[in-house]
């Protein structure tokens, strides 16, 4: 008897192994044969619209990849800002067009304008690759990425860690400034330039930042004291910082920098870090939603499955001019700005912080001397 | 069989008014509307002034308006006398090179703004300025004179880039329509040259000058690029920044932003007015049957003009092409001690580029449309304005000023919106026909403006000699009109072309990945702080622009009025 029970726990055991590979193997086949019917129904649709960020590098870096690997679906990219992208897609949807499948950009203008209109889908329905949803796989979870307050609408998949000070070392010493509250001191009034906290943008999530760490009265105190210049011109920014003609800068584009890196200039630009700020992941132009009444549903699921999945992300990665992703799986685009395991971050993009962002645009614009 | 005829007139000048009123005024009308528009988006229509109080009493508004008008004034005081002499000196006189020259301000014109400015900062700035760095080793300073951020320097950006040379292209053409007679009849009266310009030809030009300011205010009004620029670090703010900053806000605040649009508006409409009474008092034809062209003989003072021209055009016209041209082949605009500071990648990122073919068919499209639709159109309704007894002919007039009163983004929002509200246009939405109405639209006024003034140069008998040897309505216009306004004619076919391959903001909201034309792709590159392709791309469309410049000039000598 003895004999047999082993006998029966061990066909048990194999039974139960058994089933298992096949129902794996079962739901590969079946996610294969689901896969290969998206791919046939996508490329029959023949096209897919994006309504993505402004910029040729962001063109290039979400369009050319998808392109390369499904040459028979058209992209139509249009890349605008937030400004000119969001009162379009509004007055198109109320004048009964559905020109757009997807909307790929900073979260703040869709979850502000398109939104309320019920502009979105859930995301999840749409996902069928399960390596692109597993947990296991993203910073926080999957569910980590959602940026919209019901976490089913809007998802942001890039994971770069926004730097706050930047100085010129040949003007300024990283002792100088030991804490980012040491920018208060009338030491630095004058010397300061901002990537304008006025508009959405680096410049405001600093401001944000800044506002979390140190409180209102600080803010209030920089904008109105320090003869800060603000400006919106990343590209000039950088070029003052790198020539000092202002040695310290909030909020730099890193991607202007690693321009003038690239040609062997600005390499005396360097960030600081202060250990008492909040850290906040800041997706930039790395996020999503899905919109409804798409006119290609097929190529849509296509395209976010593949964007999502570790193929998607490290094309993101290598071809954003330095974006990070919140995919754990896939190299930095930029070590220095990457999620560290052991911190903790706020989305300083999220829905939830669009009332905090709008109250220092009012604040700045109350504030700063004009 | 007359009567049929003025009834003809009137109903084909009303469809004329009818669709120049729907085009220019309807889009104006749906942003002022929605300017009230105070709900949140989703929620259903809510109409307050909140919008409008929160804008007109936000801080700095004040200064910037002060800021505005100061620079309008010492701009237009310092460039105004300069180009009325220079386009008198191209026009009336036997400079030598003329026709060269004339065209050096044409190319200052078509140069990209954002190029020439950063090539200013590069000779100007306080501290890197390569003229500043001449200064101090010359003289051993520690510090040079010239500071290009400062009220001096944005004044100086705008005289070096085209605020001269826009308005020797606008008065040379005019200036060139003036009968010789009228200024050898002022000389035998005892007048000397600076006499006969003062006191006949200058009241003469009154309605091409007239309309020269007005547009300078305008473009005064509404300039940012480079008080953008050269402002920012300075804290100089002017009313177009302002609007800017509004317009540039996420989600955009368009309320509040054509709440304070409305001061061009306001500013613009006694102008007109007064503008049309002072055109009503008297006549202004320069070209009858008696016309002649003889050039005024400089004599000892041909080669000190020559030289003045010359040293102008190259201030304004070479000096900056140098900067456009050496900013595409540079690493790093601006630094020439890094390792490898020149290069032909910038040329290769956007030849390579897989939509600058299709951006640079869509721009040759587009532009040779707005300009042959401009040409058609604003002479239509010059001709209206001017020659006819239509009823509404001051009405259409008044009408073509208006797109020139918005921000380009603004008018493209209205005309988005315009398009979407008619299912008429939704066959072409998203098609290039959108965008050449679009361009066309935001062109009017100057394209207008700038051939009645010409008409009022012309005198009737020429057409009444015509139709008098039986010669239909075709054939005068052909015939005797149009070789005559020729030149300006062409002017505004090439202002169509250039103004319509150049613009961004007026066809921002309407392009689509088909559609998107060389200027939006220019713009891709600068949002990526690639201004060296930014560049590139500017320069191919200055060229495309130049080699339609010279075609139209070289026909324009062929056909219209040799001085």
């Amino acid at each position: 008897m003895k004999h047999s029970g082993w006998q029966g726990s061990f066909c048990l055991l194999f039974a139960l192994v058994f089933a298992a590979l096949a129902g794996n193997a079962f739901a590969q086949a079946k996610g294969q044969k689901e896969w290969e019917a998206l791919v046939a129904a996508a490329e029959k649709e023949g096209h897919l619209n994006i309504a993505g960020p402004p910029g040729d590098t962001y063109r290039l870096a979400l369009v050319e990849w998808f392109q390369k690997k499904f040459p028979k679906i058209k992209v139509e990219y249009n890349g605008a800002s937030g400004r000119d992208q969001v009162p379009r897609i509004t007055r198109e949807r109320q004048s009964g067009i559905f020109n757009w499948d997807l909307y790929i950009g900073g979260p703040t203008s869709p979850l502000g304008a398109l939104k309320p209109l019920g502009a979105f889908d859930a995301l999840l329905p749409e996902m069928i690759l399960a390596e692109a949803t597993d947990d296991a796989k993203w910073y926080g979870g999957f569910h980590g990425g959602f940026v919209d307050s019901e976490e089913k609408l809007y998802y942001a998949f890039d994971g770069t860690v926004s730097d706050v000070v930047y100085i010129n070392t040949d003007l300024v010493q990283p002792a100088e400034i030991k804490s980012f509250k040491e920018l208060a001191n009338p030491k630095w009034a004058g010397k300061i330039v901002w990537e304008d906290p006025r508009q959405e943008g680096s410049g405001l999530n600093s401001a944000l930042l800044f506002q979390l760490t140190y409180g209102e009265a600080f803010l209030r105190k920089l904008f109105a004291e320090q003869k800060i210049v603000f400006t919106r011109d990343r590209r000039q920014l950088t070029e003052w910082v790198v020539r000092g003609r202002h040695p310290v800068a909030v909020s730099l584009p890193t991607d202007q920098l690693k321009i003038f890196l690239e040609k062997g200039v600005g390499k005396n630009v360097k960030v600081l870090e202060d250990p008492g700020l909040v850290n906040s992941i800041i997706p930039g132009f790395g996020a999503f939603g899905v919109l409804n009444r798409r006119p290609h549903p097929s190529a849509a699921k296509l395209y976010v499955n593949l964007l999502l999945s570790k193929e998607g992300q490290l094309n993101w990665v290598t071809s954003s001019g330095g974006r990070n992703s919140r995919r754990i799986d896939v190299p930095f685009g930029d070590p220095e700005f990457a999620i560290r395991p052991n911190q903790k971050y706020i989305q300083s993009q999220s829905e939830k912080m669009i009332p905090q962002r709008q109250a220092i645009i009012k604040l700045a614009k109350e504030t700063i001397p004009e | 069989m007359r009567r049929a005829r003025m009834q003809s007139e009137t109903f084909w000048c009303s469809v004329v008014l009818a669709g120049v009123a729907f085009f220019a005024l309807y889009p104006i009308l749906l942003i002022i509307v929605n300017s009230f528009q105070v709900a949140k988006p989703g929620a259903p229509a809510l109409y307050g002034l909140q919008g409008w109080s929160a804008v007109l009493s936000q801080p700095g508004l004040k200064r910037a308006l002060y800021n505005t008008f100061s620079l309008l004034v010492v701009r237009q005081l310092l460039s105004f006398p300069v180009a009325v002499l220079i386009a008198w000196l191209l026009a009336r006189t036997d400079l030598p090179g003329k026709s060269a020259l004339e065209f050096m301000f044409w190319l200052s014109f078509f140069l990209p703004s954002l190029s020439v400015t950063l090539g200013w900062i590069l000779i100007l700035d306080p501290d890197y300025g390569i003229a500043n760095q001449i200064w101090k080793s010359l003289f051993g300073a520690a510090q040079g004179p010239f500071n290009i951020y400062s009220f001096w320097g944005i004044v100086w950006a705008h005289i070096g880039h085209n605020t001269t040379a826009v308005k020797v292209m606008l008065l040379t053409p005019a200036f060139r329509n003036m009968d010789a007679s009228l200024e050898e009849a002022s000389e035998i009266a005892g007048a000397g040259r600076a006499g006969t310009l003062v006191r006949i030809l200058i009241p003469i030009m009154m309605p091409i000058i007239m309309v020269v300011l007005i547009l300078a205010i305008i473009n005064g009004l509404q300039a940012f690029e480079i008080e953008m620029i050269l402002g920012a670090p300075i804290g100089f703010h002017v009313y177009s920044t302002k609007v800017y900053q509004l317009i540039q806000q996420e989600p955009p605040s368009f309320g509040p932003a054509t709440a304070l649009s409305t001061l061009v508006l306001c500013i613009l409409l006694p102008l007109i007015v007064m503008q049309r009474r002072w055109i009503g008092r008297r006549q202004y034809t320069t070209i009858t049957g008696r016309y002649r062209a003889k050039p005024i003989a400089l004599g000892k003072w041909r080669y000190p003009a020559l030289a003045l021209i010359a040293l102008v055009a190259l201030v304004i016209t070479a000096a900056p092409m140098s900067f456009v041209l050496i900013g595409t082949f540079m690493s790093l605009f601006g630094f020439f001690h890094i390792e490898h500071p020149w290069t032909l990648r910038n040329w290769s990122r956007v030849f390579d580029d897989p939509i600058f073919l299709l951006s640079l068919k869509n721009t040759v499209l587009m532009a040779g449309g707005a300009a042959l639709f401009s040409v058609s159109l604003f002479s239509v309704v010059a001709y209206i304005s001017v020659r006819t007894k239509f009823i509404w002919r001051a009405t259409l007039d008044f009408i073509s000023w208006f797109p020139s009163a918005m921000p380009g983004i603004l008018m493209g929002l209205g005309l988005l919106w315009l398009f979407l509200d008619f299912p008429i246009f939704r066959p072409l939405y998203g098609s290039v026909w959108l965008l050449i109405i679009a361009t066309v639209v935001s062109s009017m006024t100057l394209g207008t403006q700038l051939l009645k003034s010409n008409l009022l140069q012309l005198g009737m008998e020429l057409e009444e000699a015509s139709q008098a040897s039986g010669a239909s309505w075709w054939t005068t216009y052909r015939r005797i009109v149009l070789p005559l306004m020729f030149p300006s004619v062409l002017l505004v076919g090439v202002l169509g072309f250039i103004h319509a391959a150049r613009d961004i903001s007026n066809v921002a909201l309407l392009a689509t990945s088909g559609s998107r034309t060389l200027a939006l792709l220019q713009l891709d590159f600068m949002v990526s702080g690639r201004y060296e392709s930014a560049a590139v791309v500017a320069t191919i469309v200055m060229a495309l622009t130049t080699g339609i410049a010279l075609l139209a000039r070289l026909l324009g000598l062929r056909i219209g009025i040799r001085s």
